[in-house]
Protein backbone atom coordinates (compact mmCIF):
# COMPACT_ATOMS: atom_id res chain seq x y z
CA UNK A 1 0.00 0.00 0.00
CA UNK A 2 2.66 2.67 -1.34
CA UNK A 3 1.64 5.87 -1.50
CA UNK A 4 3.04 9.40 -4.05
CA UNK A 5 4.78 11.04 -1.04
CA UNK A 6 6.56 7.92 0.12
CA UNK A 7 7.52 6.99 -3.34
CA UNK A 8 8.59 10.33 -4.39
CA UNK A 9 10.64 11.05 -0.85
CA UNK A 10 12.54 7.62 -1.40
CA UNK A 11 13.34 8.31 -4.86
CA UNK A 12 14.96 11.55 -3.59
CA UNK A 13 16.68 10.06 -0.49
CA UNK A 14 18.07 7.50 -3.17
CA UNK A 15 19.95 9.98 -5.04
CA UNK A 16 20.48 13.06 -2.50
CA UNK A 17 21.39 11.01 0.97
CA UNK A 18 24.66 10.63 0.78
CA UNK A 19 25.40 14.25 -1.40
CA UNK A 20 23.59 15.52 2.14
CA UNK A 21 25.80 13.52 4.67
CA UNK A 22 28.79 15.05 2.68
CA UNK A 23 27.46 18.42 2.59
CA UNK A 24 27.05 17.94 6.22
CA UNK A 25 30.26 16.67 6.89
CA UNK A 26 31.52 19.44 5.57
CA UNK A 27 29.20 22.10 7.50
CA UNK A 28 30.24 20.06 10.50
CA UNK A 29 33.84 20.31 9.58
CA UNK A 30 34.06 16.76 9.71
CA UNK A 31 32.13 15.35 12.66
CA UNK A 32 30.48 12.70 10.64
CA UNK A 33 28.43 11.49 13.27
CA UNK A 34 26.94 14.97 13.92
CA UNK A 35 26.93 15.14 10.20
CA UNK A 36 24.78 11.72 10.36
CA UNK A 37 22.66 13.53 12.58
CA UNK A 38 21.83 16.31 10.61
CA UNK A 39 20.74 14.34 7.65
CA UNK A 40 18.18 12.55 9.52
CA UNK A 41 16.72 15.62 11.09
CA UNK A 42 16.83 17.53 7.80
CA UNK A 43 15.20 13.92 5.79
CA UNK A 44 12.43 13.85 8.62
CA UNK A 45 11.49 17.62 8.20
CA UNK A 46 11.76 16.96 4.48
CA UNK A 47 9.06 14.37 4.79
CA UNK A 48 6.97 16.09 6.79
CA UNK A 49 6.93 18.94 4.60
CA UNK A 50 7.52 16.89 1.23
CA UNK A 51 3.70 18.17 -0.48
CA UNK A 52 4.04 21.77 -0.06
CA UNK A 53 8.04 21.37 -1.09
CA UNK A 54 7.98 19.34 -4.41
CA UNK A 55 5.13 21.66 -5.16
CA UNK A 56 7.74 25.38 -4.55
CA UNK A 57 11.40 25.31 -5.47
CA UNK A 58 11.82 21.34 -4.96
CA UNK A 59 13.21 19.23 -2.50
CA UNK A 60 17.21 20.55 -3.00
CA UNK A 61 16.62 23.98 -1.81
CA UNK A 62 14.40 23.10 1.57
CA UNK A 63 17.16 20.43 2.14
CA UNK A 64 20.18 22.78 2.13
CA UNK A 65 18.14 25.49 4.66
CA UNK A 66 16.93 22.64 6.84
CA UNK A 67 20.11 21.51 7.45
CA UNK A 68 21.70 24.92 7.72
CA UNK A 69 19.26 25.43 10.51
CA UNK A 70 19.49 21.75 12.18
CA UNK A 71 22.67 23.16 12.77
CA UNK A 72 22.33 26.22 13.72
CA UNK A 73 19.75 24.59 16.46
CA UNK A 74 22.29 22.33 17.31
CA UNK A 75 25.22 24.72 18.09
CA UNK A 76 22.32 26.53 20.32
CA UNK A 77 21.79 23.46 22.40
CA UNK A 78 23.03 24.50 25.92
CA UNK A 79 25.84 21.51 26.37
CA UNK A 80 27.12 22.73 23.24
CA UNK A 81 28.28 26.28 25.21
CA UNK A 82 29.97 23.68 27.57
CA UNK A 83 31.91 21.76 25.78
CA UNK A 84 32.16 19.87 22.10
CA UNK A 85 32.23 16.39 21.13
CA UNK A 86 33.87 15.12 18.09
CA UNK A 87 33.68 12.27 15.97
CA UNK A 88 36.65 10.86 16.58
CA UNK A 89 39.58 11.54 18.80
CA UNK A 90 42.59 13.21 17.02
CA UNK A 91 45.94 12.01 17.42
CA UNK A 92 47.67 13.78 15.76
CA UNK A 93 48.37 17.91 15.68
CA UNK A 94 45.88 19.45 13.12
CA UNK A 95 47.83 21.56 11.33
CA UNK A 96 50.57 19.22 10.16
CA UNK A 97 48.62 17.31 7.16
CA UNK A 98 50.38 18.26 4.25
CA UNK A 99 49.36 14.79 2.76
CA UNK A 100 46.37 14.95 3.48
CA UNK A 101 44.98 17.91 2.31
CA UNK A 102 41.51 16.85 2.60
CA UNK A 103 42.41 16.57 6.77
CA UNK A 104 43.76 20.20 6.48
CA UNK A 105 41.00 21.80 4.82
CA UNK A 106 39.00 20.07 7.32
CA UNK A 107 40.69 21.61 9.95
CA UNK A 108 40.69 24.67 8.73
CA UNK A 109 37.24 24.78 7.78
CA UNK A 110 36.82 24.02 11.59
CA UNK A 111 37.99 27.34 12.53
CA UNK A 112 35.57 28.84 11.03
CA UNK A 113 32.29 29.87 12.42
CA UNK A 114 29.47 27.64 11.06
CA UNK A 115 27.67 30.75 8.97
CA UNK A 116 30.74 32.01 7.55
CA UNK A 117 32.25 28.02 6.77
CA UNK A 118 28.49 27.66 5.51
CA UNK A 119 29.06 30.05 3.10
CA UNK A 120 32.33 28.92 1.62
CA UNK A 121 30.78 25.17 1.42
CA UNK A 122 27.64 26.42 -0.58
CA UNK A 123 29.55 28.94 -2.99
CA UNK A 124 32.53 26.76 -3.86
CA UNK A 125 31.78 23.32 -2.92
CA UNK A 126 28.94 23.21 -4.45
CA UNK A 127 28.72 26.24 -6.66
CA UNK A 128 25.81 27.32 -5.40
CA UNK A 129 24.76 31.02 -6.59
CA UNK A 130 25.25 34.19 -4.13
CA UNK A 131 21.73 34.54 -4.17
CA UNK A 132 20.80 30.57 -3.85
CA UNK A 133 23.12 30.44 -1.12
CA UNK A 134 21.84 33.61 0.63
CA UNK A 135 18.46 31.71 0.56
CA UNK A 136 19.89 29.02 2.17
CA UNK A 137 21.65 30.65 4.81
CA UNK A 138 18.67 32.93 5.22
CA UNK A 139 20.57 35.96 5.38
CA UNK A 140 21.28 38.72 2.55
CA UNK A 141 23.40 38.10 -0.42
CA UNK A 142 25.57 40.86 0.72
CA UNK A 143 26.33 39.29 3.76
CA UNK A 144 27.23 35.76 1.69
CA UNK A 145 30.20 37.64 -0.24
CA UNK A 146 31.65 39.18 2.71
CA UNK A 147 31.38 35.69 4.67
CA UNK A 148 32.66 34.34 1.46
CA UNK A 149 35.75 36.82 1.24
CA UNK A 150 36.41 36.45 4.78
CA UNK A 151 36.04 32.73 5.03
CA UNK A 152 38.48 32.12 2.12
CA UNK A 153 41.16 34.36 3.16
CA UNK A 154 41.15 32.34 6.54
CA UNK A 155 41.32 29.17 4.83
CA UNK A 156 44.46 30.53 2.84
CA UNK A 157 45.83 31.76 5.75
CA UNK A 158 45.47 28.47 7.89
CA UNK A 159 46.47 26.42 5.09
CA UNK A 160 49.65 27.85 3.96
CA UNK A 161 50.49 28.23 7.33
CA UNK A 162 53.53 26.93 9.03
CA UNK A 163 52.30 23.79 10.94
CA UNK A 164 51.71 24.40 14.73
CA UNK A 165 53.72 22.31 17.22
CA UNK A 166 51.97 20.89 19.96
CA UNK A 167 54.08 22.56 22.51
CA UNK A 168 55.11 26.33 22.14
CA UNK A 169 58.99 25.44 22.91
CA UNK A 170 60.62 27.34 26.03
CA UNK A 171 62.01 30.65 25.39
CA UNK A 172 66.26 30.57 26.33
CA UNK A 173 68.11 33.54 27.81
CA UNK B 1 50.04 22.68 -1.06
CA UNK B 2 47.13 22.20 -3.82
CA UNK B 3 45.43 25.24 -4.18
CA UNK B 4 42.33 26.01 -1.99
CA UNK B 5 39.91 26.19 -5.01
CA UNK B 6 40.52 23.07 -5.96
CA UNK B 7 40.37 21.68 -2.16
CA UNK B 8 37.37 23.19 -2.08
CA UNK B 9 36.21 21.66 -5.35
CA UNK B 10 37.15 18.01 -4.75
CA UNK B 11 35.74 17.92 -1.10
CA UNK B 12 31.81 17.88 -2.60
CA UNK B 13 33.40 15.36 -5.16
CA UNK B 14 32.14 11.79 -5.50
CA UNK B 15 29.70 11.14 -2.47
CA UNK B 16 29.37 7.72 -3.23
CA UNK B 17 25.78 5.70 -2.84
CA UNK B 18 23.32 5.54 -1.16
CA UNK B 19 22.85 2.79 1.70
CA UNK B 20 19.53 1.17 0.58
CA UNK B 21 19.21 0.44 4.74
CA UNK B 22 19.98 3.83 5.69
CA UNK B 23 17.30 4.85 3.21
CA UNK B 24 14.42 2.60 4.23
CA UNK B 25 15.09 3.99 7.94
CA UNK B 26 14.61 7.66 6.77
CA UNK B 27 11.56 6.67 4.62
CA UNK B 28 10.33 5.00 7.99
CA UNK B 29 11.54 7.47 10.03
CA UNK B 30 9.84 10.46 8.20
CA UNK B 31 6.43 8.45 8.09
CA UNK B 32 6.85 7.60 11.70
CA UNK B 33 7.11 11.57 12.27
CA UNK B 34 4.17 12.18 10.11
CA UNK B 35 1.66 9.75 11.49
CA UNK B 36 2.95 10.84 15.01
CA UNK B 37 2.21 14.68 13.63
CA UNK B 38 -1.16 13.60 12.46
CA UNK B 39 -2.13 11.98 15.85
CA UNK B 40 -0.59 15.18 17.66
CA UNK B 41 -1.32 17.96 15.96
CA UNK B 42 -3.49 20.39 17.19
CA UNK B 43 -5.79 22.84 15.83
CA UNK B 44 -6.89 20.86 12.81
CA UNK B 45 -10.09 21.99 13.29
CA UNK B 46 -11.33 21.11 9.88
CA UNK B 47 -10.29 17.08 11.04
CA UNK B 48 -13.11 16.85 13.68
CA UNK B 49 -15.75 19.69 11.89
CA UNK B 50 -18.70 19.27 13.72
CA UNK B 51 -17.47 18.06 16.72
CA UNK B 52 -19.79 17.57 19.54
CA UNK B 53 -19.78 20.15 22.61
CA UNK B 54 -18.96 18.82 25.77
CA UNK B 55 -21.39 17.60 27.68
CA UNK B 56 -22.96 16.80 24.57
CA UNK B 57 -23.00 12.89 25.38
CA UNK B 58 -23.78 10.85 28.30
CA UNK B 59 -21.10 10.49 31.14
CA UNK B 60 -20.16 6.84 32.66
CA UNK B 61 -19.44 6.54 36.23
CA UNK B 62 -19.87 3.10 36.99
CA UNK B 63 -16.78 2.46 39.07
CA UNK B 64 -16.78 -1.11 40.63
CA UNK B 65 -18.95 -2.61 37.89
CA UNK B 66 -22.06 -0.87 38.90
CA UNK B 67 -24.03 1.00 36.07
CA UNK B 68 -23.80 4.68 36.28
CA UNK B 69 -25.99 7.31 35.39
CA UNK B 70 -25.78 8.47 31.95
CA UNK B 71 -27.18 11.57 32.16
CA UNK B 72 -24.72 14.79 31.36
CA UNK B 73 -23.19 16.25 34.37
CA UNK B 74 -21.16 19.37 35.31
CA UNK B 75 -17.50 18.77 34.67
CA UNK B 76 -16.82 19.83 38.13
CA UNK B 77 -19.24 17.40 39.87
CA UNK B 78 -16.56 14.42 38.57
CA UNK B 79 -12.94 14.64 38.90
CA UNK B 80 -11.12 12.08 37.63
CA UNK B 81 -7.70 10.87 39.35
CA UNK B 82 -4.91 8.51 38.55
CA UNK B 83 -5.02 6.60 41.79
CA UNK B 84 -1.67 5.34 43.19
CA UNK B 85 -1.73 2.09 45.25
CA UNK B 86 0.80 -0.71 46.53
CA UNK B 87 0.72 -3.83 44.84
CA UNK B 88 0.26 -7.02 46.12
CA UNK B 89 3.34 -8.42 44.94
CA UNK B 90 5.01 -8.49 48.73
CA UNK B 91 8.04 -10.21 47.12
CA UNK B 92 8.70 -7.41 45.00
CA UNK B 93 7.43 -4.59 47.31
CA UNK B 94 7.46 -2.43 44.17
CA UNK B 95 5.17 0.64 44.10
CA UNK B 96 2.95 0.88 40.57
CA UNK B 97 0.22 3.40 38.70
CA UNK B 98 -2.87 1.82 38.75
CA UNK B 99 -4.09 1.45 34.75
CA UNK B 100 -7.28 3.00 34.55
CA UNK B 101 -10.03 0.53 34.08
CA UNK B 102 -12.24 0.01 31.25
CA UNK B 103 -16.13 -0.18 31.71
CA UNK B 104 -19.13 -0.88 29.91
CA UNK B 105 -20.48 2.74 27.90
CA UNK B 106 -23.67 2.80 28.38
CA UNK B 107 -24.43 6.54 26.76
CA UNK B 108 -25.82 7.19 23.78
CA UNK B 109 -23.52 5.92 20.73
CA UNK B 110 -21.77 8.73 18.34
CA UNK B 111 -22.23 8.84 14.53
CA UNK B 112 -19.20 7.44 12.79
CA UNK B 113 -17.72 5.49 15.65
CA UNK B 114 -19.49 3.38 18.09
CA UNK B 115 -17.81 2.13 21.17
CA UNK B 116 -18.19 -0.95 23.87
CA UNK B 117 -16.41 0.51 26.90
CA UNK B 118 -14.61 3.36 28.02
CA UNK B 119 -11.90 4.12 30.63
CA UNK B 120 -13.84 4.70 34.29
CA UNK B 121 -14.29 8.56 34.75
CA UNK B 122 -13.84 9.04 30.82
CA UNK B 123 -16.00 10.48 28.29
CA UNK B 124 -16.86 10.71 24.51
CA UNK B 125 -15.59 14.74 23.90
CA UNK B 126 -16.31 14.49 20.51
CA UNK B 127 -16.95 12.98 17.31
CA UNK B 128 -18.20 13.00 13.85
CA UNK B 129 -16.77 11.04 10.78
CA UNK B 130 -13.38 11.99 11.05
CA UNK B 131 -12.56 10.85 14.11
CA UNK B 132 -13.24 10.03 18.06
CA UNK B 133 -12.14 11.63 21.00
CA UNK B 134 -12.46 10.46 24.57
CA UNK B 135 -11.24 13.16 27.47
CA UNK B 136 -11.37 12.51 31.08
CA UNK B 137 -14.78 13.77 32.62
CA UNK B 138 -13.76 17.51 33.11
CA UNK B 139 -11.07 17.59 31.56
CA UNK B 140 -9.58 21.13 31.10
CA UNK B 141 -9.13 21.25 27.26
CA UNK B 142 -12.18 21.12 25.66
CA UNK B 143 -11.48 21.34 22.47
CA UNK B 144 -11.59 18.46 20.49
CA UNK B 145 -9.20 19.22 18.12
CA UNK B 146 -6.35 19.00 20.55
CA UNK B 147 -5.61 15.47 21.47
CA UNK B 148 -3.49 15.67 24.18
CA UNK B 149 -4.12 13.50 26.95
CA UNK B 150 -6.90 12.03 25.21
CA UNK B 151 -7.72 9.18 23.52
CA UNK B 152 -8.26 9.49 19.72
CA UNK B 153 -9.56 7.59 17.02
CA UNK B 154 -9.57 7.64 13.55
CA UNK B 155 -8.96 5.82 10.20
CA UNK B 156 -5.74 6.43 8.91
CA UNK B 157 -4.73 9.09 6.41
CA UNK B 158 -5.37 8.29 2.46
CA UNK B 159 -1.55 8.97 2.32
CA UNK B 160 -0.06 7.53 5.10
CA UNK B 161 0.55 3.86 5.87
CA UNK B 162 -0.07 1.54 8.54
CA UNK B 163 2.58 0.55 10.70
CA UNK B 164 4.74 -2.46 10.39
CA UNK B 165 5.31 -5.32 12.46
CA UNK B 166 9.04 -3.83 12.13
CA UNK B 167 8.08 -0.73 13.66
CA UNK B 168 6.15 -1.72 16.75
CA UNK B 169 5.00 -4.66 19.40
CA UNK B 170 1.95 -6.98 18.24
CA UNK B 171 -1.13 -6.98 20.42
CA UNK B 172 -4.35 -8.88 20.67
CA UNK B 173 -7.07 -6.90 18.70
CA UNK B 174 -10.24 -8.62 19.15
CA UNK B 175 -9.76 -11.70 17.08
CA UNK B 176 -7.29 -10.02 14.96
CA UNK B 177 -3.70 -8.15 15.70
CA UNK B 178 -2.59 -4.75 15.67
CA UNK B 179 0.99 -3.11 16.24
CA UNK B 180 1.60 -0.51 18.66
CA UNK B 181 4.14 1.70 18.02
CA UNK B 182 7.61 1.76 19.57
CA UNK B 183 7.94 5.71 18.38
CA UNK B 184 8.17 7.76 21.27
CA UNK B 185 6.10 5.74 23.77
CA UNK B 186 7.65 8.32 26.29
CA UNK B 187 4.38 10.15 24.81
CA UNK B 188 1.78 7.80 24.45
CA UNK B 189 0.52 4.63 23.00
CA UNK B 190 -0.41 4.64 19.59
CA UNK B 191 -1.90 1.36 17.82
CA UNK B 192 -2.24 0.78 14.32
CA UNK B 193 -4.70 -2.06 13.10
CA UNK B 194 -7.27 -3.69 10.35
CA UNK B 195 -10.67 -4.20 11.87
CA UNK B 196 -12.93 -7.07 10.45
CA UNK B 197 -14.35 -4.69 8.02
CA UNK B 198 -11.27 -3.89 6.73
CA UNK B 199 -10.98 -0.38 8.22
CA UNK B 200 -7.30 1.17 8.96
CA UNK B 201 -7.97 2.21 12.10
CA UNK B 202 -5.24 4.37 14.30
CA UNK B 203 -5.86 5.36 18.19
CA UNK B 204 -3.81 7.35 20.60
CA UNK B 205 -3.81 6.80 24.33
CA UNK B 206 -2.19 9.40 26.72
CA UNK B 207 0.39 7.86 29.60
CA UNK B 208 -2.26 9.23 31.89
CA UNK B 209 -4.20 5.56 31.52
CA UNK B 210 -1.00 4.04 32.26
CA UNK B 211 -2.33 1.01 29.59
CA UNK B 212 -0.35 -1.68 28.37
CA UNK B 213 -0.16 -2.73 24.98
CA UNK B 214 -2.94 -5.75 25.62
CA UNK B 215 -5.12 -2.84 27.55
CA UNK B 216 -5.09 -0.70 24.26
CA UNK B 217 -5.77 -3.71 22.15
CA UNK B 218 -8.53 -4.39 24.45
CA UNK B 219 -10.25 -1.36 23.98
CA UNK B 220 -9.78 -0.93 20.21
CA UNK B 221 -11.36 -4.61 20.11
CA UNK B 222 -14.75 -2.46 21.49
CA UNK B 223 -14.18 0.26 18.80
CA UNK B 224 -16.55 -0.15 15.56
CA UNK B 225 -16.31 1.74 12.28
CA UNK B 226 -19.36 3.10 10.81
CA UNK B 227 -19.57 3.30 7.26
CA UNK B 228 -20.18 6.58 7.42
CA UNK B 229 -16.59 7.02 9.04
CA UNK B 230 -13.90 8.55 6.31
CA UNK B 231 -10.40 9.30 6.69
CA UNK B 232 -8.66 12.03 6.24
CA UNK B 233 -6.18 13.91 4.09
CA UNK B 234 -2.57 15.37 5.09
Amino acid sequence: MRNAREDEFRAYVVDARARLVRTATLLTAGDRHLAEDLVQTTLTRLYLAWPRIRAADGPDGYARRTLVNALIDERRRPFRRRETTHAEVPDRALHTSDDDPESALQAALADLPPGMRAAVVFRHVYDLSVSDTADALGCSEGNVKSQTARGLERLRTALTSAPTPLTTPRSTR
Amino acid sequence: MTDLETLLSNAGQHPGPSDPALVDADVARGRRALTHRRMRRTGTRSLLVGALAVGSFAVVQNQGGHPGTTAAKAPTTVVTKTTTKTTNKATTGTTKIAAIKLVAYTGSQPEGYTVDSVPSGWEIQGVNNYGLVIAPVGFGDTDVSSFEGKIVVMLLSHDAKPLTASEGDQVAVGSGTGIVSNFDRKDGLQLSYQDANGHQVMIQAPLSLHWTDAQLGQFAAGVHVSPTAVAGFG
